[in-house]
């Protein structure tokens, strides 16, 4: 057969001018190394995946090394990843990018990603894949950068949609792909005009509601391949959320679609246990909780204090520590006029936090880590807290380091480092974000708790992850009878969350749209309330909603199981 | 290539541009950057245009480069070069880009003292080719060819051979060049004859299989916008509107077959990484 053989012959008039000039003539051990560095980059194999020589400090887990191999060989570089939430297909579409910018295949690569997403995309590509992608910014970018990430949102208008239409690109990444189910919007439209050889769709859920979704994602890879929609109903549909043919069907989706679930061998999480530990306050913390419980309930109801978020987040600090509600109050007082009563209030909470010398949580803690005898990460929301812990464990002689978020990424490695080799103790007030490797700790303590579940399953999250070796051990402080224990009922008891598989989580906290309204829906229970045992009954009450839903969620996941 | 393959490899690299260095231990060493050196490696080309611009003294850059970052002095700070590093990458490409053409005499051996006359040395056009096996994946592989331009024969493995011998920038005493019969032109497109000859021996399942697969995807392709195409009739609307939609359909699908195209047609892709012009005394065979 012939295969057509293009010659590139750019260098013939170039080598006929220097023989013409007598030179410059290159000298002969760059000439060798040269050649050196060619033969050492060439690809002598179709299939063998190279990105890995290139990726000395990756490590990553079989089944993403095999999910890249098949979409680069049996696939041909057009498929759904969707893996399970947690197994990494940010990893998965990272390797399958280098692979193909290794062998040359690729250079011109869009990802289009929410948002939310975008620096960490940034982030993960540079640090982890040495790909040098940019967020997108300016309009100038997408023409002068090769790999660009950015918002779909962003793209589809103008003036970038021009841009971004008029170029080819070598590979089109979407992720969060479930959201252009319906063929109708404008964004599934805009993503059918892009023009791409590669093409990934990332989701994690990629048959949400109904099969016609799953329907529109092969499309946009492949159209036809499953037929025309017409005969794709006729095939596969039964009724909206049922599947008939399962098997025809999955046995096609296999050539488009790669789906690891945690119940796949090899993918083993370890166990994970919860624990409340109760706490029970001294006299004098029991004086300090309802006098700022008080002052933030008549500070409310009076309207004196404009600001109901500072209110909630006094009422929140006095459950981690004195020393965190301490500063709050100064401020308050500061903003106030002079001659206002509630100043007197202040003085008073003040004086009061003054002669406190007793804490029962950084005691308790202290018992725990002492009886374990084992590395610990503390979580707090609240930088006083994460100080005075500090001092308090250094008293005892235990070492501690502190983490946080604001930390830059060097000093972030090298806490890790310090915790990983010198320290007993990490206290950490945020998650630390992305790519901080804890997984050598598997105990976390929760020195009080945020109100938004994401954020517990984040902390959790650092350690609770592919690659921990061992069961994962979870503490909760619970002050007795404060707003706290409520909290931690409503998370723990009724909504379950703790024990629910790694991941699990964000997929019901998006579908239910959940994030923003447990958190403002206490937040109003407690400026409310007029008593504790409304609260309560409040609080109950939200769960029992949350739970119902869930409830009817599980229902339509049927689906899921194809 | 291992640390230490790569170790010698850049060493190889600095000195071959005379740049000073600084320090040299086993665990890392530092080198002052040539000019030329520091436009590839500094990632300050605005730095460069600044000085040419202005005309001052320019500052070119001192690298550290770390082999065993454990045993490292306290305070210094270098880079490592694991393979695959930008850094690394860089130098690759510095390599290549002052690497690409070389003219090179062999020097003779001290046959016993001098030669009584002159030598004769016989000009060869040597060439290293990366040929590249392009559908919806690639292969490469490296092929090295010289061809004496006065008999006009081409041999395999030119650059393997050549290797071996003594060879320099400069004309050696007692020697002279022969006038090639061939030009640049004849020989090119006789190496690339050769080439072409070579590479119809080669396995070509690779190219049936993605022609064959080409062919299956246009086909789906056509008959999802096909019957696309005659669903839109069926439904009742304006002329005009209908032709548009049409339209509208006929570039979909035009994009999507360049797609596939672009994706799968199988291609050879011949390309010279780089070049020379050797004068030689020793003959090569093939």
């Amino acid at each position: 057969m012939n295969i057509p053989i293009h010659f590139d012959r750019e260098w013939v008039p170039e080598l006929k001018k220097r023989m013409k000039e007598d030179g410059p003539w290159n000298k002969w051990e760059l000439f060798q190394l040269a050649y050196q560095a060619e033969e050492t980059s060439i690809v002598s194999d179709f299939d063998e995946l190279q990105c890995l020589k290139h990726l000395p400090t990756l490590d990553p887990f079989p089944h993403q090394l095999e999910t890249a191999k098949r979409v680069i060989s049996e696939m041909h570089g057009r498929a759904i990843l969707a893996d399970e939430v947690g197994l990494g297909k940010t990893i998965e579409a990272g390797l399958i990018i280098k692979e193909y910018m290794v062998r040359g295949l690729a250079k011109k690569i869009l990802i289009l990603v929410p948002a939310s997403l975008v620096v960490q995309w940034t982030r993960e590509l540079n640090q982890k894949f040495g790909i040098p992608a940019v967020a997108q910014k300016k309009e100038y970018m997408w023409r002068q950068y090769d790999v660009v990430i950015a918002s779909i949102d962003t793209a589809k208008r103008e003036p970038h949609r021009g841009h971004v239409l008029d170029q080819d690109y070598d590979i089109l990444i979407i992720d969060e792909a479930h959201k252009l189910k319906n063929k109708n919007t404008v964004n599934y439209q805009f993503i059918k005009e892009i023009k791409k050889k590669y093409c990934l769709l990332l989701t994690a859920t990629p048959i949400q509601n109904d099969l016609d979704e799953l329907y529109n994602l092969i499309t946009l890879l492949k159209p036809g391949y499953l037929g025309q929609s017409a005969d794709f109903q006729k095939n596969y549909v039964e009724s909206k959320r049922q599947a008939r043919n399962h098997e025809v069907l999955q046995e096609e989706l296999k050539d488009i679609m790669v789906r690891n679930t945690r119940n796949d061998g090899g993918l083993i999480f370890t166990k994970r246990f919860v624990e409340t530990v109760p706490v029970e306050l001294s006299d004098m913390e029991w004086e300090l909780y309802h006098g700022v419980t008080n002052f933030v309930k008549e500070q409310y109801q009076n309207s004196i204090y404009k600001n109901p978020l500072a209110l909630i987040t006094l009422q929140r600090e006095v459950c981690s520590s004195r020393f965190a509600a301490f500063d709050t109050l100064v401020n308050m007082h500061n903003r106030l006029p002079e001659d206002s009563p509630a100043r007197m209030k202040i003085v008073e909470l003040a004086e009061l936090i003054r002669t406190i010398k007793k804490n029962a949580k950084a005691e308790k803690t202290l018992e725990l880590i002492q009886s374990f005898n084992d590395k610990a990460i503390i979580f707090t929301e609240y930088r006083k807290t994460q100080e005075y812990l500090h001092h308090y464990l250094a008293e005892h002689g235990i070492s501690s380091v502190m983490f946080r978020g604001g930390f830059k990424r060097n000093k972030k490695d090298w806490m890790t480092e310090l915790f990983e080799n010198r320290a007993q103790v990490l206290i950490a007030t945020e998650a630390g974000g992305e790519g901080i490797n804890l997984q050598f700790c598997n105990r976390i303590i929760n020195f009080d708790m945020p109100w938004n579940p994401m954020r517990v399953e984040q902390r959790i999250g650092r350690v609770h992850r592919l690659g921990q070796k061992r069961d994962v051990y979870i503490y909760n402080l619970s002050t007795s009878g404060t707003i706290e224990e409520h909290i931690l009922n409503l998370l723990y008891e009724k909504i379950n969350m703790f024990e629910m598989v790694i991941g699990e989580l964000d997929t019901i906290v998006e579908r239910l749209r959940l994030n923003k309204s447990i958190e403002s829906n206490l937040i109003d229970i407690v400026l409310e309330s007029d008593s504790e045992r409304e609260m309560q009954i409040k609080i109950n009450n939200i769960g029992e909603v949350i739970r119902m839903q869930m409830n009817e969620n599980n229902l339509a996941e049927g689906m899921e199981q194809i | 290539m291992n640390q230490q393959e790569i170790r010698n490899y850049i060493e190889t690299y600095f000195k071959a541009f005379d740049s000073p260095f600084i320090t040299e231990t086993p665990s890392y060493f530092t080198v002052q950057l040539p000019v030329e050196v520091d436009k590839d490696l500094g990632n300050r080309p605005f730095y460069w245009t600044y000085v040419e611009k202005i005309g001052i003294e320019p500052n070119p850059l001192q690298l550290t480069f770390v082999f065993e970052p454990d045993s490292l002095p306290e305070g210094l700070k270098g880079e490592e070069l694991p393979y695959g590093s930008r850094r690394l990458h860089q130098i690759f490409d510095s390599a290549k880009k002052h690497g690409k053409f070389v003219r090179l005499y062999e020097e003779l051996g001290t046959h016993n003292g001098r030669p009584r006359s002159s030598f004769p040395l016989v000009p060869w056009l040597g060439v290293n080719y990366k040929a590249e096996f392009i559908c919806d994946q690639k292969k490469d592989m490296l092929l090295s060819l010289g061809m004496n331009l006065i008999s006009g024969s081409i041999i395999a493995d030119f650059y393997q051979k050549v290797q071996s011998l003594e060879l320099t920038p400069k004309l050696p005493d007692y020697t002279f060049t022969m006038q090639p019969i061939f030009g640049i032109d004849s020989a090119v497109e006789k190496i690339e004859g050769y080439i072409t000859r070579e590479l119809e021996q080669h396995d070509t399942k690779w190219a049936e299989y993605a022609l064959e697969r080409l062919k299956e995807e246009k086909e789906l392709v056509e008959s999802y916008y096909g019957e696309e195409a005659t669903r839109q009739e069926s439904t009742e609307e304006q002329e005009s509107e209908h032709s548009e939609k049409l339209q509208k359909l006929l570039v979909e699908k035009n994009t999507r077959l360049q797609e596939l195209t672009w994706q799968f047609e199988p291609r050879i892709q011949v390309s010279a990484l780089n070049i020379g012009l050797f004068y030689l005394q020793t003959p090569l065979l093939s």
